[in-house]
């Protein structure tokens, strides 16, 4: 601890924040009070007050963009603003395209030399973007729009967002439309559903150590709408959870964000036999009835458009009977 | 002299039993406390259930209550218990060696290898690491206990050991393994969770496969430790004044730093670094019952059971359902304790 001390609390700080935020966002201006129009044109000089509460303004539209984390970067190219992205994090690995542009970096340790080198006219990142690194970025004379997307209606306001200040209204009206209509469409059909037949249900984005989604957080809002009970227990949307607590709330269905593994794999399985195997969750219904399910991270963990695969697994998942897993890969 | 190791004995045959007590009152309140509300008559159902079980070797239910009690609390209590032991010796031993009371556990390099060996072994497994996982534990004793190793050889001229040199090779080794430690995690940057939180220290996630790991070592190490209560004592007057009273410096110096290493290796295995209890709970002893190892020995261990039990427990309860690392507790804990006995004393005995 002593040796590596200061590079592992530093590393620990880039992931707490990029990791669970806190719950309290700085009011978000939306897209489309004043900025954006009803033709779907943005006009320019734009200003518009960012996720972090700093002022923005563009004076023209952007033309080069660099993305500093991988769901903005699959909203770029969702957008259809795969040309005007000039540079990524090496964690931008979808869609495959974006694994070709180059890369300035990861979270923790980012360019900025590189990124000025690129003479982006909008950087865009996520709060996991320490804030020393966004006000140099700005001191250097470049604009940065900061994003908070925690809930899902977060993300939806990001990909509306990112339309506004990339003058590409309608198609980010679409993207964002396709999952408000999502989850819409699972609140309608689980809308019949009693108490008692909305399982109790646990959102692992990390198994260890346990970390899970709670009130606020995007997971926890498809989960519900899913026709699921959070049991979370926590008042944060992304909490560490003791296994404990975990334990005794007795989940009836256990969600594990498969990270890097993929999912229906060796690895995956393993992940799984594991658990079951593990003395202390053997009592948890979840894994007594066979209910653990290891989710596509790419679908379930990051908030862009894939959420709505994300939402399809999950409904699946927490009530196979009322929803079909057929296309899941 | 006399009269204060007189005073000293009086003063041990009071506090061990004290310190006992408390360990078993910490140990019962950790067993009924927790993220879970379960109501005492539960957890001694859920207790007995357990005994009985291992008795007549009829199992016992498999529901929640019992997985939490006999699965979570109890290997918790244990490892707890096992760690603050095998922290405390190794502390104690290590500043009977070095004569130097900045000495810790991790003071020759144990922590640095551990870490790389942790970090290691997370690239090596699945990035999805279950619970219960056994890799990381295995590697970072591994990397502890080849570092250590290395920084021995390193420091041997002409088949002897100065202290000095052996202090100054654990710290320049220590730096370049934790140099390459940190590399790792920034090229690795994807999987660093994992890591992190095991670095920080805690017990968190813990079972009875990790109690079957230290236990070893705590057992072994603390009858070891009882041993060589004669050769550490001896050490104390210098090693020009042991080697004068027949002890084999060489040795004796090799051996303590293979039974600290070995404590220290199995306490980070399975609790990550875990700040404090090596350093200081040897201090606080000693300011108790004096710096005669005879006393020493059970009064630390005993000790650093009880602070890391308690600790523990605050980890559990502070921010629950969350838990806190281990390490900030057993700092909040020991230390005001720590400087209150250093107040009151004057020091003596460092």
């Amino acid at each position: 601890m002593r040796h590596v001390g200061p590079l592992v609390v530093a590393l620990l700080l880039a992931i707490i924040l990029g990791g669970c935020r806190p719950a309290a966002a700085p009011p978000v201006q939306p897209p489309d009070s004043g900025v954006g129009t009803s033709d779907g044109a943005t006009g320019y000089p734009l200003t518009v007050t960012d996720d972090l509460g700093a002022e923005i303004t563009l004076q023209s539209e952007p033309r080069r963009l660099v993305s500093l984390a991988p769901s903005l970067t699959e909203i770029a190219f969702a957008l259809g603003l795969a040309d005007r992205v000039v540079g990524v994090t090496s964690y931008c690995t979808y869609p495959p395209e974006a694994r070709k542009k180059p890369q300035v970096g990861g979270y923790v340790n980012a360019s900025e030399e590189k990124i000025l080198a690129l003479s982006p006219d909008l950087i865009l990142c996520t709060r996991g973007t320490p804030t020393t690194f966004i006000s140099g970025l700005r001191a250097a004379g470049l604009t940065v729009a900061a994003f908070h997307e925690t809930s899902f209606d977060d993300v939806v306001r990001a990909i509306e967002t990112i339309g506004v200040l990339c003058n590409v209204q309608p198609r980010a009206r679409q993207v964002a439309g396709e999952l408000r209509q999502g989850l819409t469409d699972l609140e309608r059909q689980t809308a019949h559903l009693t108490a008692e037949q909305r399982p109790r249900a646990l959102f692992a984005v990390w198994l260890d150590p346990l970390f899970v989604s709670g009130p606020g957080s995007f997971q926890d809002a498809i989960l519900r709408a899913a026709g699921a009970r959070n049991v979370a227990g926590t008042d944060k949307p992304y909490s560490n959870l003791s296994a404990e607590a975990a334990i005794a709330a007795d989940p009836q269905v256990l969600l594990l964000s498969s990270q890097h593994a993929v999912v229906g794999t060796a690895e995956a399985d393993k992940t799984i036999a594991r658990l079951r195997q593990d003395p202390a969750w053997q009592g948890v219904s979840a894994v007594k009835q066979g209910r653990v399910v290891v989710l596509d991270a790419g679908h379930v963990a990051v908030p862009g458009p894939r959420l709505v695969l994300g939402m399809r697994d999950i409904a699946a998942a927490v009530h196979p009977d009322l929803f079909d897993a057929r296309g899941m890969q | 002299m006399t009269t204060t190791a007189r005073r000293d004995g009086r003063v041990f045959g009071v506090v061990l039993p004290l310190i006992l007590i408390a360990g078993v009152g910490a140990g019962l309140i950790s067993l009924f406390v927790g993220a879970a509300e379960q109501s005492p008559a539960q957890v001694v159902g859920a207790l007995l259930d357990g005994g009985r079980a291992l008795v007549t070797g009829h199992p016992y239910p498999v529901d929640t209550l019992h997985s939490i009690v006999l699965n979570l609390r109890l290997p918790r209590l244990l490892l707890a218990a096992l760690v603050g032991v095998c922290l405390a010796l190794s502390g104690s031993v290590m500043q009977a060696l070095f004569q130097n009371p900045m000495a810790d556990p991790y003071i020759v390099g144990v922590s640095s290898g551990a870490g790389l060996g942790a970090v290691v072994a997370m690239m090596l497994v699945a990035p999805l690491a279950p619970l219960g996982l056994v890799t990381v534990p295995a590697l970072a004793f591994a990397g502890g206990a080849a570092v250590v190793l290395l920084v021995y050889i390193l420091s041997q001229r002409a088949g002897r050991v100065h202290t000095a040199t052996l202090l100054l090779t654990g710290i320049a080794v220590g730096s370049l393994v934790a140099a390459a430690t940190s590399f790792l995690l920034l090229v690795m940057e994807q999987d660093l969770r994992g890591v992190l939180f095991w670095l920080l220290g805690g017990l968190s996630g813990r079972g009875w496969t990790h109690v079957a790991m230290i236990a070893p070592h705590a057992v072994v190490g603390f009858v070891a430790c009882l041993v060589a209560v004669r050769p550490m004592n001896l050490l104390l007057l210098g090693e020009d004044t042991a080697a004068s009273l027949g002890l084999d410096v060489g040795q004796a110096k090799r051996w303590l730093l293979a039974l600290s290493s070995l404590l220290a290796a199995g306490a980070v295995a399975v609790g990550g670094i875990i700040a404090f209890v090596g350093l200081v709970v040897p201090h606080i002893a000693r300011l108790l019952v004096g710096p005669d190892h005879r006393h020493l020995v059970p009064v630390a261990a005993a000790s650093g059971a009880l602070l890391m039990i308690l600790a523990d427990v605050a980890a559990r309860v502070l921010v629950a359902p969350s838990e806190l690392p281990i390490g900030i507790i057993t700092s909040a804990l020991g230390c005001p304790f720590f400087l209150y006995l250093l107040r009151r004393q004057g020091g003596r005995g460092l």
